[in-house]
């Protein structure tokens, strides 16, 4: 590990100085998950490290003005343990779940997540799906980018080199609404999704489907949503569906998965996914957090 | 008062390391820190096989706060790492045969320096094609090891009855090809020892390992001192599954190089991804197996092909293909069998022991054989194993006639019965039809394996044991084999507890070290309760017969018979003389020989190298297996469901101990069957970490039901055998045999993948 600064600033004031002055070479650290195993083993190097666990109100967790404001503080532990998640968010909820341990979950941040930007980043597709934006703030001032925007490539994001994230906005639906998030590792035990998808189904028969691991970074599929519209799924993706979805993932073969074996998941897990969102808009069932794979 | 009845053995005692375990506080070679201490790394080889050129350091050297860096030129002993042939050198030479081959060793003041240090290291080289795979090594007319004149590390047959003739009027000919991958062993703490030249310049190593004894050997040979001028010691081992067996010496050679030549005590601990990369593995196999039936279901003969991939040293491939090939037909009776066993050079890192040593990757080809067989036959796969299995008096593929302890048909009966096997099989058929895309299957196998050494352990077949006796009447041992987490220990004080008839509470078992008992070979083989059990035994002996004498001396006892100890008292026509705590102070104050160390040789094995007739172990364990699998016909994930593990073992010393290394063996096979998957690039491993190379969680096992059945073995210590590999051994084929009845796949390489399967069935 090489050496860096560290800081440890009681004020955004403060951060956003730091990195105006550092830019690319500043890192933040909350849960530190992804960036002390990165610098210890020096994939990636700093000259400082900004710890902004100091920083007061970014554990924040609620709903305002129609709004659900996710602190870039929050870790998916208390996304989980939250009722409030459970009922109105319940696939960020139920995405949350799946993420590593609970060891690190306990430590690792959603924002964090979707800043480090890989991926198979478990927390992008339930985002998606909710057109979240991302608050980010420097010495310019503030800014929301929807997270559509947000993720350009494998560990790539639109943030500019001296902004942070402050929190992630995520809007309510007022409706009746279901969806899931199914997410397919090489096993049950925790392991990076070699397919992960998330769809939302509202009671007008409008549908989400956003995916993670099968392209160089998440992404939501509208051209599928679009033809899906209006209609019921009836539990399977007809041919032109299924061409559609094929052209664009794009996922690779590598030592976890084949490309024709994610191909082939990319369809499955889409229809069980669609399936339990129609079923959990109409019934509520399957319950939020049951194995759906 | 109610006579109390003091019992150790057959009793569930809790570990002894349970707490400070459970607690975090036991001490592992990397909790250890000397003043002045150094780290130790290695530069390696970045490419499977070629010449050096050129080696520069004078860069590397000049880093600030490095220490020394050595090449072979600066080793006082022989560059060798000694196994069975003494092939291996330490570190390269002129030419390199595997990819993270050891060049050059460096002591510095952190890792991270070494890392600087090991960036700066110029190595010019020049490249030859490697071979890669056992298919590649048959086909290569170059050597890998150029002192060979081919790339047959070993070659073993056995060559039994009529095999040609058996063929030609077989009712049944089965005949298939199979193939398995490593496996990692995946132990939570990486390999680890930290050297020192503690006082009268006695290099010391503090280490985690299977035998402090080759370590020993290992450091003196390259040290070229005296094997009385270096001391093991064992520190908490966290985990080993025969990873630990030879590599360790390889650890421990490098700190002590380092520590001699620097004069300052080293650490050498490895990272996870050095230690996938470098350390030992399970050799992946390919084998062609025929076997041959009666119109009854008899297997009447086996001819087999069994190739395992050594990689580039030899090691300890001899041992593992041996053991392989002995148990290459099962545990079953069949006149006329021919192996042809050999263990291939690759440039590969070395592939070594890991539980089972040699036996999974042959035991998934012959149990998916005996399915085969069945359903080809019309027999229940359950039938077919009954029919053929050993009872007393049968003959095993040596030779050897089987006369006692002979538990193969109970564990088929009791884990039949314990799984339900009939009616769960209906159950399945139920759900198969109810259900498009989910099926469900039940899976059977049955193996048996050599207790011990066996004939080809040669010199190592021996056990020592030191037992003292304190004047409070409490006790302390130690032993040669050592305790890597699989309750050794805890199992042994209970035997030492049982032989002098005491509570449990008054045993200590100390740390292992080459300082307290003679060298009594490795902690492999399923044999560290038997030999160490047996040793003990011997020891405690002589402990009572000193204390007996002692007695009669005194005018305590009139003559020396019936004397008992038991309930922490001692007896004489069943009459209580005094309590043990009261004797073992008279016997102090009376300058009683209060400690004895022990030998113990267990009964004699043979072997012939030209056929493989011999009695080759000492003794047999079995198993038989039974499992029901789902396995989703859209994801082509297989999930376990139950497991029952049927297994008799002689008698049990600790059930809860027995139980829990059924079960951890058998997650471990189940990794082995469905998600442990090492993937290579030019030789290189890429699969170097968990998140790439992923063994089962609790989550992927499904429900475990350890079964035990009793089966008393005279020679053994409180009638036990071994067991610790058992659990693993035959779990590959029991899935697939499940997946099998599940869906009407026959699944011939391990393991069975997701993506593997999805293959196999794409096209149906």
């Amino acid at each position: 590990m090489s050496t860096f600064d560290y800081k440890r600033p009681a004020t955004i004031g403060e951060v956003v100085k730091l990195l105006d002055e550092y830019k690319t070479s500043a890192k933040l650290l909350l849960g530190g998950t992804d960036l002390n195993l990165m610098l210890t083993e020096d994939i990636i190097k700093a000259d400082i490290v900004i710890d902004i666990k100091n920083i007061e109100g970014l554990d924040v967790l609620q709903i305002k003005d129609s709004n659900l404001i996710i602190g870039a503080g929050v870790t998916f532990s208390q996304i989980v343990d939250s009722p409030l998640m459970k009922e109105k968010f319940p696939v960020i909820w139920e995405s949350s779940r799946t993420v590593a341990s609970m060891g690190l979950r306990n430590r690792a941040t959603i924002t964090g997540n979707i800043c480090s930007a890989v991926p198979s980043a478990d927390s992008a597709p339930a985002l998606l799906n909710r057109d979240a934006a991302v608050v980010a703030i420097s010495s310019q001032g503030k800014r929301e980018i929807p997270i559509e925007d947000f993720f350009t490539g494998p560990r790539k994001t639109s943030l500019l080199d001296n902004e942070m994230v402050m929190s992630i906005k995520v809007p309510e639906i007022h409706g009746k609404f279901g969806g899931s998030y199914i997410k397919m590792g090489r096993y049950r035990g925790e392991d990076l999704a070699q397919v992960g998808v998330a769809t939302l189904a509202t009671e007008d028969l409008n549908y989400k489907i956003s995916y993670c691991a099968v392209g160089p970074r998440p992404l939501r599929v509208k051209e599928v949503e679009a033809l899906l519209n209006g209609k019921e799924f009836q539990g399977e993706l007809n041919q032109e569906l299924k061409d559609i979805i094929l052209r664009t993932v794009s996922p690779i073969s590598d030592i976890r998965a084949s490309k024709e074996y994610r191909e082939k998941m990319c369809l499955v897990l889409l229809e069980r996914s669609l399936k339990a969102s129609l079923s959990r808009m109409k019934n509520g069932e399957p319950q939020y957090g049951k194995e759906l794979l | 008062m109610k006579k109390e009845n003091i019992k150790s053995v057959g009793r569930s005692v809790k570990r002894i390391d349970a707490e400070e375990k459970a607690r975090g506080t036991s001490l592992y070679v990397d909790d250890i820190k000397f003043p002045g201490m150094l780290y130790a790394g290695v530069f390696r080889s970045p490419i499977a096989s070629g010449t050096i050129i050129k080696l520069d350091i004078t860069k590397a050297k000049k880093v600030k706060g490095i220490v020394t860096i050595l090449t072979y030129k600066d080793i006082p002993g022989k560059n060798l790492v000694p196994v069975v042939f003494n092939d291996q050198p330490l570190l390269v030479e002129k030419e390199i045969r595997y990819v993270g081959e050891p060049i050059c060793l460096i002591a510095g003041e952190s890792k991270e320096i070494i890392k600087k240090a090991i960036s700066l290291i110029e190595l010019t080289v020049k490249e030859r094609k490697p071979v890669l795979s056992i298919k590649e090594s048959l086909k290569s007319k170059k050597a890998v090891n150029p002192e060979y004149k081919d790339n047959i590390l070993q070659y073993y047959p056995i060559e039994r009855g009529k095999v040609d003739k058996i063929f030609k009027k077989a009712h049944l000919i089965i005949e298939n090809e199979y193939e398995t991958n490593y496996q990692e062993h995946a132990y939570l703490e990486t390999q680890g020892m930290v050297a020192l030249e503690e006082m009268n310049g006695i290099m010391t190593l503090y280490g985690s390992m299977q035998c402090p004894f080759y370590v020993q050997e290992g450091v003196a040979t390259v040290l070229g001192t005296d094997y009385s001028k270096v001391s093991v010691k064992l520190m908490t081992t966290g985990g080993a599954f025969g990873g630990k067996e030879d590599v360790p010496s390889i650890i421990g050679e490098i700190a002590a190089l380092l520590s001699k030549k620097t004069k300052r005590p080293i650490k050498f601990t490895l990272s996870r991804e050095e230690d996938i990369e470098t350390m030992s593995k399970r050799h992946p196999s390919y084998t062609k197996y025929r076997s041959a039936f009666d119109k009854d279901g008899k297997l009447v003969g086996v001819d087999i092909d069994y190739y395992l991939d050594g990689g580039a040293y030899s090691t300890l491939s001899p041992i593992v293909l041996w053991r392989g090939v002995i148990h290459a037909i099962g545990p079953y009776d069949c006149g006329n069998v021919r192996i042809n066993g050999y263990a291939m050079a690759t440039n590969k890192v070395p592939s070594g022991a890991y539980r089972g040593f040699g036996t999974p990757q042959i035991i998934f080809a012959a149990e998916t054989q005996m399915d085969i067989a069945a359903e080809k036959l019309g027999l229940d796969p359950v039938k077919i194993r009954e029919k053929n299995c050993f009872k007393k008096g049968s003959i095993t593929s040596t030779g050897q006639v089987l006369k006692e302890s002979i538990g193969i048909l109970d564990t088929i009966k009791k884990g039949k019965k314990s799984f339900n096997y009939s009616e769960r099989k209906k159950n399945t058929e139920k759900f198969n039809k109810k259900h498009k895309n989910l099926k469900r299957g039940v899976g059977v196998a049955s193996l048996f394996y050599g207790v011990g050494l066996g004939a080809r352990g040669g010199p190592l077949q021996k056990g020592s044991a030191l037992v003292s006796l304190f004047k409070d009447g409490s006790v302390q041992f130690s032993v040669g084999t050592t305790e890597m987490g699989q309750g050794m220990y805890t199992v042994l004080s209970q035997i030492t507890a049982e032989s002098f008839g005491i509570s449990f509470e008054k045993v200590h078992a100390t740390r292992i070290s080459t300082e307290k008992v003679s060298d009594s070979g490795p902690t492999v083989a399923s044999r560290a309760t038997f030999i160490s059990g047996n040793a003990i035994k011997v020891a405690v002996k002589r402990l009572k017969k000193n204390l007996t004498e002692f007695m009669f001396k005194e005018k305590i006892i009139n003559s020396m018979k019936n004397i008992e100890f038991k309930n922490n008292n001692v007896y004489k026509n069943g009459k209580k003389l005094m309590s043990f705590t009261e004797l073992a102070m008279k016997a102090w104050l009376g300058r009683v020989k209060m400690i004895e160390a022990s030998w113990y040789l267990p009964p004699e094995t043979t072997y012939d190298i030209k056929d493989g007739q011999g009695d080759a172990y000492v003794t047999y364990s079995y198993v038989t297996n039974f499992v029901e699998v789902e396995i989703d016909l859209r994801t082509y994930r297989t999930q376990v469901i139950d497991l029952f593990s049927s297994e008799e073992f002689g008698n049990v010393i600790n059930p809860q101990l027995a139980e829990g290394q059924i079960e951890g063996g058998n997650v471990q096979g189940i990794g082995y069957a469905l998600f442990e998957n090492t993937v290579l690039s030019k030789g290189k491993i890429l699969t170097n970490s968990f998140s790439t190379y992923t063994i089962p969680t609790i989550l992927d096992v499904g429900e475990l039901h350890p079964v035990i059945v009793e089966k008393k073995f005279k020679e053994g210590p409180f009638g036990a055998k071994g067991m610790g590999e058992m659990p693993l051994m035959g779990i590959a084929p029991t899935i697939g045999n499940a997946i099998y009845n599940a869906i009407g796949t026959r699944l011939y390489k391990v393991p069975f993948t997701p993506v593997e399967v999805y293959e196999e069935i794409k096209d149906r």
